[in-house]
């Protein structure tokens, strides 16, 4: 037998085994008996309970470099083929994602208007005036508030009052270390970056999600840019513990923030909760309230 | 000339090989592909559902015909619904060829004036990729309706509970009186603007921990029934449970002998002695409590063989010392 007709050999039975294996394992997959889902569940709740946590109220270098020791992704789903490591950022943009993120999780922990107001005008948003509007309108019609009030204001206080009238809490206390991730990716079309694909995994185990509003808007905002060019993207995911009156339930966060290139910082744009309790029952009046 | 020929053998060698080779993919990609394209043959034919006009909060009993159309038995799991105002009893389906079923099911209207489209959705057991879709259209309609429908209230110490309630009306009515049933619950009516009205709802301090009332809402229209409102109230409790519903008996799952743990979340200073679990039903045992730090596990087997399958019962009651309990339900799968 040549050494020709050895390799064709080699190659078929290599092709028939590999076809084997795909098929069979997709033929077998479907009948592997199912893990419970709410084993799952259980399991990783009791990982995130049995680790340290960084209190949220500590410096700012302190989270810094707790955010710093997340995990570069790996990205998932949609983001994977446009991942974008860590270490191929610059020095700045790196250090000013950290300082964004840290910054967001301190001002909720605070919960007043102020801090995430200051916060926002840090990273150059000021309230979106249409979607200002809508609350106004929803304000008048419970009758927290008249319409003369409301128009009187300026931001600030509008800022507050809408905050006053949302009941909002977040109850945040600290950071769950070694739990967290960054993906960083690039932005080619804005569906892509559909608040639904934002922490799927974990929204597919505990059933439930809970996207909060972004009340701010900078100067040019991410559709602007998206529409022109890839814009940079990181999401990042956080576990945090609440306060005692959510018994320290630690649960994950998402947040999404993309990069201005005009303003040369990251911007927040989605905070997303999946409570780790599974389900959504009476979910909608137990999650805690938060605007940013 | 030799050359040439051992050249045509080897050439043709090679190409035998991978012509055996791809038979062999062949066939092995047959035997999984061959189950789907076997169940395509299969046809039911199903009916969408009219459900007309409805009064918001209706409950409607609705039967709808399948049937087999095909030469085979068509094996259907039992049907998924798009929400949780439809609710069956019926399992997993065999139908023969030709033969038909009723599928009956019950629907609770929306509690506000929209357009209904729901789904019912058959799945063949065969193949997942193979599936049915029963439309329910409708729509409801009233002439006052509440958002939220339904109150649910906490009570803190110290901090009586209180909610806004906000009704809505038609055009050309308008509230006339709003009571409840129970001196504990207290209304406060705002001033009623064009097409609706806010109600302050507050509980008082002498209120029982626990308990439920209904808010009606009496329309112009007097002849028409009043808007009933249900209020419930319940103490906080600072614990949490993971998770708060168990669904047992999917995919197989064994039957007879399942485990489960919940977690209790939240604890501080307390120890095993102070966490109390109550079975509700004699099919479910608590077979181990673990207690460590912030944390307790309830060990639970379960043994649905008996148990009617899709249906949510009160499974469990888990109490902390001092910190008021809460019910684990659970919902059997077919």
């Amino acid at each position: 037998m040549s050494r020709r007709t050895q390799v064709l050999i080699i190659f078929a039975l290599a092709l028939v085994a590999a076809n084997a294996a795909i098929l069979s394992m997709k033929f077998f997959a479907s009948s592997r008996p199912h893990v419970a889902k709410e084993h799952q569940m259980v399991e990783q709740v009791l990982e995130w309970e049995s680790l340290p946590a960084t209190p949220l109220d500590s410096s700012m270098e302190n989270l810094a470099e707790v955010i710093a020791n997340f995990p570069d992704g790996p990205c998932s789903g949609e983001q994977s083929s446009s991942g974008v490591p860590l270490y191929q950022l610059s020095q700045q943009i790196k250090a000013d994602l950290f300082i964004a993120v840290g910054g967001l999780l301190q001002c909720c922990q605070r919960s007043t208007p102020e801090a995430v107001f200051t916060y926002m005008e840090t990273r150059g948003e000021q309230i979106d005036p249409k979607k200002a509007s809508l609350l106004k309108d929803a304000i008048v019609e419970e009758q927290y508030t008249e319409a003369a009030t409301l128009d009187s204001m300026d931001n600030k206080g509008l800022f507050a009052l809408i905050w006053d009238w949302n009941r909002t809490d977040p109850k945040w206390s600290a950071v769950v270390e070694g739990t967290g991730s960054v993906c960083v990716w690039r932005c080619r079309s804005l569906d892509r970056a559909d608040a639904a694909t934002l922490g799927r995994a974990n929204k597919k185990l505990f059933e439930n999600e809970t996207n909060y509003l972004h009340l701010f808007r900078p100067k040019q905002t991410f559709e602007d840019v998206c529409k022109s060019r890839a814009v940079l993207v990181a999401d990042v995911m956080v576990v945090i513990e609440h306060d005692d009156t959510r018994a320290r339930d630690r649960s994950p966060y998402y947040i999404r923030f993309w990069y201005s290139p005009a303003r040369s910082a990251w911007q927040p744009l989605q905070l997303k909760l999946v409570a780790s309790e599974g389900g959504s029952d009476n979910l909608a009046t137990t999650v805690p309230r938060i605007l940013f | 000339m030799a050359s040439i020929s051992s050249y045509s053998a080897a050439r043709i060698g090679s190409l035998m090989l991978l012509f055996a080779a791809s038979l062999a993919f062949a066939a092995l990609y047959g035997k999984v592909a061959s189950r789907s394209q076997a169940i395509a043959l299969h046809d039911l034919q199903v009916a969408d559902v009219r459900l007309g006009e409805l009064h918001i909060g209706d409950i409607r009993t609705v039967s709808t015909k399948i049937v087999n159309q095909s030469e085979k038995t068509l094996n259907l799991d039992a049907p998924i619904t798009s929400c949780g105002c439809i609710s069956l009893d019926s399992g997993p389906i065999a139908l023969s060829p030709q033969e038909n079923a009723e599928l009956t099911f019950r629907f609770t209207a929306p509690m506000e004036p929209q357009a209904i489209e729901r789904l019912l959705v058959l799945r063949s057991s065969d193949d997942p990729a193979v599936a049915w879709t029963i439309r329910i259209t409708g729509k409801t309609t009233a002439d006052v309706w509440a958002k939220p429908a339904r109150l649910s209230l906490t009570a803190r110490k110290g901090q009586p509970p209180s909610a806004n309630l906000l009704l809505h009306t038609k055009p050309g009515v308008k509230v006339k009186r709003v009571k409840s049933d129970s001196t504990v619950l207290k209304l406060r009516t705002l001033e009623p603007q064009k097409l609706h009205q806010v109600v302050v709802v507050s509980l008082s301090e002498n209120a029982e921990p626990k308990g439920e009332a209904v808010i009606s809402v009496v329309t112009s229209e007097e002849d028409k029934e009043p808007l009933q409102i249900r209020v419930t109230w319940s103490p906080y409790t600072k614990f949490r449970c993971v998770p708060q519903a168990l669904r047992l008996g999917e995919n197989g799952e064994a039957r007879n002998e399942i485990r489960r743990t919940v977690l209790i979340r939240g604890l501080t200073g307390v120890g095993k002695e102070g966490i109390t679990c109550t079975p509700l039903v004699n099919w479910i045992k608590v077979e181990n409590v673990k207690v460590s730090d912030r944390l307790a596990r309830v060990e639970l087997n379960c043994d649905i063989t008996e148990v009617p399958p899709l249906k949510r019962f009160e499974v469990l009651q888990l109490c902390v010392a001092g910190d008021g309990c809460r019910v684990i339900e659970a919902a059997a799968s077919p």
